[in-house]
């Protein structure tokens, strides 16, 4: 191997766990010039003594915070799909109903969705925690939650175009008509 | 599997190929106009005829109708050279026809004379004159002058001499309502008018009074008294009048057998002429005394020389006529006879003064026509002498149009043409040396009193018609049907490449077209029509008439399918209502009935059951006459068990009404008292009542049902009266026609909440004529006899020119009046200035103003105390009109057309989004925009493109119904009156046919292509998949 990718090792087993075995044995090669092995390694100790804290806390906020951050995702398009709503207005026209559908399909798809939108965060969890599963309860209730509210969102769009049968004049066909208890003529 | 989905394709591609030719699709366009639609201009039955001969020795007939119409026929094919109209108010008296002028006398009290161009129908000149308090009535005659333009008239209780274009008469004589005037002779210088006298205490014999005039001056020369002990018109007396020999009144004495003729003018000497010397053969006194006179020429002033009349007498039990006419020899009076004959059953007529025989301008030469009556039509015309120069017959069956009951004589290049009419209105021109008719006019629906419409079974393959000879259980499934169909399509599939691919020849419709009545049509429809089509567009119609004549007509084309006479001891029924009581099912044996119910001369209500598909009379007794008279006819909801006939109620008048039941029988009787709901009827809705009356009919023990007669009837009770309020009469009322159906309960508004309609199939809509002046309008309930809404129109009024018309369908009722500018009688003060005009209101009743408010019980009683909420508006309507109807749709999915006839003589249809009263008069919201409402416009359009009728001129629609047919979006209009008009309207668009530019071709063309390229892309497709497994 080239000198060039040495350095590059180095460096990369220092931040690695496995890789500290390593970088003692690098020791015993020269220094370059200007390497101040203090500086070098105290700067790797501090660094390596702040993963090593994080590893049960830091590390669980910050994918926690991360969590939240998906979960409050479907949030933010929100305003957008009121926008886009407004723009195509209450008639009924393949426009509206395009976009009618799409506020109303994509909550109902993201939410069968939470469990693998949610897995990678899990998956880290899992082997960072050793082996202990992150709870992402509360995110993913609030994920459910926004979408439901998506949805609500689309189902009003739907009743103020006047889609939902929800008036009486929906029901008038059913209506059986009234039998005549008399005859005239 | 590509193989299999090919032959699917070539199977699904064979099927539109045989299914694109096997029907055709009939779709509404504006090109289509006198091909969906059809038209019959009608003139009534003729009360006077009159050949006129033009100068150019063309001759035209000239006719006046019991339906009020002046028309000039063609003589070769008898159509209409033109129709002249009068109001139906205006009786014609008389007809007059002199060289290229026609004159007729019109009106009672207020008389119309008005002259016209025979030609061309166009008015001349005419003068109307004033009603006056003397006027006799039916007194009126009108004669042209000699020499002269100018017309004498007695007009209201004047005689007026008129030259053309007079502002005034040139003179006028009052007649001080001295005598009743109906005759008018008019010599070179002076006229006489004979009346019948007024009679009094003092005269109480009947007598002629005769009044002579100077013509140049007006002034009265003499006036006297003929005591003739006859009235004018009378059988033993007749007016004779001539050219040379002056005017003369000829009659017997009753119980005498002496004959008096008196010559105008002259006071004295009276001749007496004894009955053997008149005819110039032996007679016995016992047959002189039951002789009787006849006037032979139907316009005797006319070119006549000589005066002629007929005699008619029994001897030795036949009946024999001789035409006699008065000569002078030496200053003496001679009647001498020109021919006689025996004349059992039969009709003699003279040529009138108005033909021009062969031989030129010769008058003497005047022939009589005497037409049998009885079996065959056969005629004779002679001249001078006994035997006939010209005879004929016609194979006429009386059972069609009624026994022949008057004939006329008229010439077509020197050749006679007979001219006969029937009581039941049919009018035939004959011809010697042939046996069916040179034309006829069938003018018996210009008396249609009802009509109805019988659907006829869908057309069955002949495939069906074997199955049903020989294996009928085949025809008991509808799938094994549609398999038999199916196996003669492919049958006929196989014949289809032999017939040019179907490009040539169209076998779709054969009926007779329609275009020329008269010639086309035979006399007697060969074969009824018995099959409908698959649209339910060729249905029959089956009218009844006033004259006894029940006729079913295609409603595609109008060719008649049947006609049937129908007459009681040889007087025609006066047919009032037609009703289809069992309706066949296609290929089944019984047949569909047809009940008509009538009426007889002494008012006994006659029922006759027929046979709807042939017209063929059934049952034993034929003609069923009643021992009771009826006053109300309808269709009662339950039928009779064994021939499964629909019951129909005639209820009786009077005091007690009846309600007897057809067919009379117990077990119709039980039938009707199995009825779960109770029935209900009111008497009295007629013009000039003042009181509407509600019974219920009670049904005795069933013991008393079973000796059921046809005079059995039941007792009904009265339970409500409904008085007018004081000082009102009854004009017009209206009700609901047939059962109603409606698709949706309530209407949507733009909130998409809902307002109920009510729907109550038992109310009736009066009009009443106020005390006060004005009309009000009444909307009762026929079972509980409650008032369910009031109006009063304080400044409208009804007349002639515009009656009450109303029409009522679903929750609507739509009504047209006239409106004059001011209340009549009533305080203008503070009042709108109100418009003058027609007037169309709309009401439209609802469950309750409020919406998505209901009655939410399941059934509709008349005894709930429910009003309904009533909204009306008005609109102005562009003409009078004759008749209002709405067109009937299978399932009422597809909006109604209002139908007007108007009287401007068309058929205009306005959809029923118009009128509705629920269209904004301000600037509309946004629900009511969502709802559709056209913002409200006070005047209804006349729009040419909503004219149904097109450039046919409908003259006198009296009424318009319409049926559905197999397409929802379809239904057919039909009108009468006196013209025909029948025609197809959608009223949403042909929503549901295929438009006709729609290319079957091309859909087959491109089926076969996808199948061809399947067929050559599979194989390709699997290689290059083969392929590319291989790379």
């Amino acid at each position: 191997m080239a000198s060039g990718t040495k350095i590059y090792a180095d460096f990369t087993s220092l931040v690695s766990k496995t890789g500290r075995g390593n970088s003692k044995s690098s020791a015993a090669v020269i220094d370059p010039w200007g390497y101040d092995q203090s500086i070098a390694s105290s700067s790797i100790s501090s660094l390596s003594l702040a993963h090593n804290k994080s590893d049960g806390d830091s590390d669980m906020a910050l994918r926690d915070k991360k969590a939240w951050e998906v979960a409050m995702g479907p949030g933010k398009t929100l305003p957008m799909q009121a926008f886009m709503a407004w723009m195509s207005g209450t008639g009924v026209s393949i426009f509206s109903i395009l976009i009618t559908g799409m506020i109303l399909m994509s909550p109902v798809k993201t939410i069968m969705s939470t469990q693998q939108t949610f897995a990678p965060l899990e998956r880290m969890g899992k082997s960072g925690g050793g082996g202990k599963k992150q709870d992402f309860t509360m995110q993913k209730a609030a994920f459910v939650a926004i979408n439901i509210a998506g949805l609500i969102f689309g189902v009003y769009r739907l009743s103020i175009m006047g889609l939902l049968p929800t008036a009486s004049s929906d029901w008038l066909s059913f209506i059986p008509a009234k039998q005549y208890t008399e005859y005239s003529a | 599997m590509l193989g299999s989905h090919s032959l699917t394709h070539a199977a699904l591609a064979a099927v539109l190929a045989v299914s694109s030719f096997s029907m055709t699709v009939q779709g509404l366009f504006p090109d289509e106009a006198g091909r969906i639609d059809w038209y019959r201009a009608q003139i009534g039955v003729p009360k006077s005829i009159v050949a006129h001969t033009q100068e150019d020795r063309s001759t035209n007939i000239l006719t006046i109708t019991d339906r009020n119409v002046l028309a000039s026929l063609n003589p070769d094919n008898g159509e209409i050279a033109w129709r002249q109209l009068f109001s139906p108010t205006e009786r014609i008296n008389a007809l007059k026809v002199r060289g290229s002028l026609a004159l007729t006398h019109s009106g009672g009290n207020e008389t119309h004379v008005r002259v016209w161009d025979a030609q061309s129908g166009a008015l001349a000149w005419g003068y109307s004159q004033p009603p006056s308090p003397n006027y006799q009535a039916d007194s009126g005659a009108v004669e042209f002058l000699r020499k002269s333009q100018d017309v004498l008239a007695i007009v209201g209780d004047s005689l007026v001499r008129l030259a053309p274009n007079p502002s005034k008469p040139v003179w006028e004589l009052a007649l001080n309502g001295t005598a009743s005037y109906k005759r008018l002779v008019v010599q070179d210088n002076v006229a006489f008018i004979i009346g019948d006298a007024v009679l009094s205490k003092k005269q109480p014999k009947a007598r002629l009074h005769v009044v002579e005039v100077s013509l140049k001056t007006g002034r009265v020369k003499q006036q006297y008294d003929v005591n003739t002990e006859r009235s004018l018109g009378s059988s033993s007396s007749v007016v004779l009048e001539s050219k040379e020999y002056g005017g003369y009144i000829l009659w017997r004495d009753d119980k005498n057998i002496v004959w008096n003729i008196h010559r105008l003018g002259m006071q004295e000497p009276m001749w007496d002429i004894y009955h053997a010397k008149l005819v110039q053969s032996e007679l016995m006194p016992v047959d002189m005394l039951t002789s009787t006179l006849g006037e032979l020429d139907a316009d005797p002033g006319l070119i006549a020389d000589k005066p002629r009349f007929t005699l008619t007498y029994t001897k030795d039990n036949k009946v024999k006529t001789v035409v006699v006419e008065m000569t002078h020899a030496n200053d003496k009076l001679e009647l001498r006879k020109v021919v006689g004959f025996r004349s059992d059953n039969a009709i003699i007529a003279g040529s009138g003064g108005a033909t021009l025989p062969s031989s030129g301008a010769s008058q003497t030469e005047r022939a009589v026509v005497a037409v049998r009556t009885s079996g065959a039509v056969s005629w004779r015309v002679y001249g001078s002498n006994k035997t006939p120069t010209h005879s004929g017959e016609l194979a006429y069956d009386a059972a069609t149009y009624g026994p022949v009951t008057a004939a006329s004589l008229y010439y077509v290049g020197g050749d006679p043409r007979v001219l006969i009419q029937t009581s039941g209105g049919l009018v035939a021109a004959l011809a010697p040396g042939s046996n069916a008719p040179v034309w006829f006019r069938d003018e018996s629906l210009t008396h249609a009193t009802d009509m109805t419409f019988l659907e006829l079974p869908a057309p069955a393959s002949s495939a069906e018609h074997a199955a049903k000879a020989t294996d009928p259980s085949v025809l008991a499934s509808p799938v094994t049907r549609y398999v038999l169909r199916w196996v003669e399509t492919a049958k006929s599939l196989a014949a289809w490449p032999a017939s040019g691919f179907g490009l040539f020849g169209s076998s779709s419709d054969t009926e007779p077209g329609s275009g020329s009545q008269s010639t086309l049509e035979a006399l007697v429809p060969t074969a009824p029509l018995t099959e409908g089509d698959h649209f339910g567009f060729r249905k029959l119609s089956i009218f009844g008439t006033s004259t006894g004549v029940v006729a079913a007509l295609s409603t595609q084309s109008g060719a008649r399918s049947w006609t049937r006479y129908l007459a009681d001891n040889g007087t025609a029924v006066t047919v009032e209502r037609v009703f289809i009581t069992r309706r066949s099912q296609p290929l089944a044996n019984t047949p569909s009935l047809l009940t008509v119910v009538g009426r007889n001369t002494y008012g006994n209500s006659v029922v006759v059951v027929l046979d709807a598909l042939t017209g063929e009379i059934l049952g034993d007794g034929g003609i069923h006459v009643l021992p009771f008279n009826h006053v109300k006819v309808f269709e009662l909801p339950t039928t009779e068990k064994t021939t499964e006939q629909q019951l129909l109620g005639l209820a009786t008048g009077g005091s007690e009404p009846r309600l007897a039941i057809w067919p009379a029988t117990a077990e119709a009787a039980k039938a009707f008292c199995a009825l779960p709901e109770s029935v209900f009827f009111d008497l009295g809705a007629l013009a000039g009542s003042s009181q509407l009356r509600g019974y219920r009919a009670e049904c005795p023990t069933e013991a008393e049902l079973d000796p059921w007669k046809e005079s059995s009837a039941f007792l009904p009770s009265r339970s409500w009266v409904f008085d007018l309020p004081e000082g009102e009469v009854l004009l017009a009322s209206s009700e609901y026609h047939g059962a109603q159906t409606t698709a949706l309960l309530g209407r949507v508004l733009g909130d998409r909440s809902v307002l109920y309609k009510y729907i109550n199939p038992h109310l009736v809509t009066l009009a009443s004529r106020r005390a006060a002046g004005g009309i009000g309008i009444y909307f009762v309930d026929r079972v509980s006899g409650r008032l369910l809404y009031s109006a009063v129109h304080e400044s409208a009024s009804v007349s002639d020119k515009q009656p009450f018309l109303a029409t009522q369908s679903e929750n609507r009722i739509i009504y047209q009046l006239w409106q004059d500018s001011t209340p009549v009688g009533g305080s203008t003060e503070g009042a709108q200035p109100r418009s003058k005009g027609y007037v169309t209101v709309v009401a439209e009743m609802f469950e309750s103003d409020k919406p998505d408010t209901r009655d939410e019980s399941k059934a509709f009683s008349s005894f709930d105390l429910k009003l309904p909420h009533v909204i009306t508006t008005a609109f102005m309507a562009p003409e009078p009109a004759t008749a209002l109807g709405v067109t009937r749709t299978g399932s009422q999915i597809t909006t109604r057309d209002v139908l007007f006839g108007l009287s401007s003589g068309k058929l205009l249809s306005l959809p029923d989004q118009l009128f509705d009263p629920r269209r904004p008069k301000k600037s509309p919201t946004k629900d009511e925009q969502a709802e559709g409402l056209m913002p409200y416009m006070p005047s209804l359009p006349l729009d040419p493109k909503r004219v149904l009728s097109h450039a046919n001129v409908v003259a006198g629609i009296a009424h318009i119904k319409s049926a559905p047919t197999h397409l929802e979006s379809t239904s057919l209009v039909a009108s009468y009156g006196l013209d025909l008009f029948f025609t197809r309207t959608s009223p949403s668009g042909t929503f549901d046919q295929l438009s006709p530019s729609f290319s079957k071709v091309n859909l087959v063309v491109t089926t076969l292509a996808l199948v061809v390229g399947c067929l050559l892309g599979g194989p390709m497709v699997r290689r290059k998949l083969t392929n590319q497994a291989w790379a």
